[in-house]
């Protein structure tokens, strides 16, 4: 199995696991480390899309503070991580 | 206020667009027109024919013609002005260098939407086995 086909698969083990986590969260009453609905979720999507989107077309300087960035980054144990 | 009323409707959930009065429990109308709104306990006059919002017939109107309509309206125009708002700061977070308070990479955003998906699922599980 390839190197690539085994990332999807972390990263769609990954996407299982959150589905678990919020469900767990909401069954036993604990705090949910996202937010309850999805506008608030979406919210998160647009802010990540909108760094990407300037990151690929509108910037031409490095992102120094990229690591000090918010949230999980969705890097996986061996995947090198941008400085 | 209201002493020749037509009909009242009373005990609904009735939005405005009167910022100082956004929702309100009574409506009295009268020749086509509001001419008392408030609470169920406001003075309605005379015999005036009253339907009680809870009903069936009046539930369905107040859903499918007042309230639904204008309240997605006002939720999807807030939603989208925030969309625009969040990709505004996504934007400028990386124009300026600055730390972004979000994931930087489109699979950590994704993973905080799944775990909201699954939130909202039990949500809707529990709430429709109660």
């Amino acid at each position: 199995m390839s190197n690539e086909s085994v990332q999807r698969i972390k990263i769609a083990l990954g996407l299982l696991l959150g589905l678990a986590i919020g469900a767990v969260c909401r069954l036993l009453s604990i705090p949910s480390p996202a937010p309850p609905v999805l506008p608030g979720a979406l919210l998160v999507v647009v802010m990540t899309l909108g760094y990407i989107a300037a990151d690929r077309w509108f910037t031409t300087r490095a992102a120094h503070s990229r690591h000090l960035c918010g949230g999980p980054d969705g890097s996986i144990k061996g995947q090198a991580k941008q400085p | 206020m209201s002493d020749n009323a037509d009909a009242a409707f009373i005990r609904g959930h009735i939005t405005r667009l009167d910022r100082s009065q956004p929702e309100v429990e009574a409506v009295a109308v009268k020749d086509g027109g509001f001419v008392a709104v408030g609470a169920t306990g406001f003075h309605l006059g005379p015999q005036p024919q009253g339907f009680n919002t809870s009903s069936r017939h009046a539930q369905h109107r107040k859903t499918t013609r007042c309230a639904l309509p204008l309240r997605m309206e006002i939720a999807m125009t807030d939603l989208f002005m925030a969309l625009v708002l969040g990709l505004g700061i996504g934007v400028g977070c990386r124009w300026f260098d600055l730390p972004l308070p979000a994931p930087p990479k489109l699979v950590g955003a994704l993973l905080g939407v799944a775990m909201t998906l699954g939130f909202m699922g039990a949500d809707y599980a529990l709430r429709s086995t109660t």
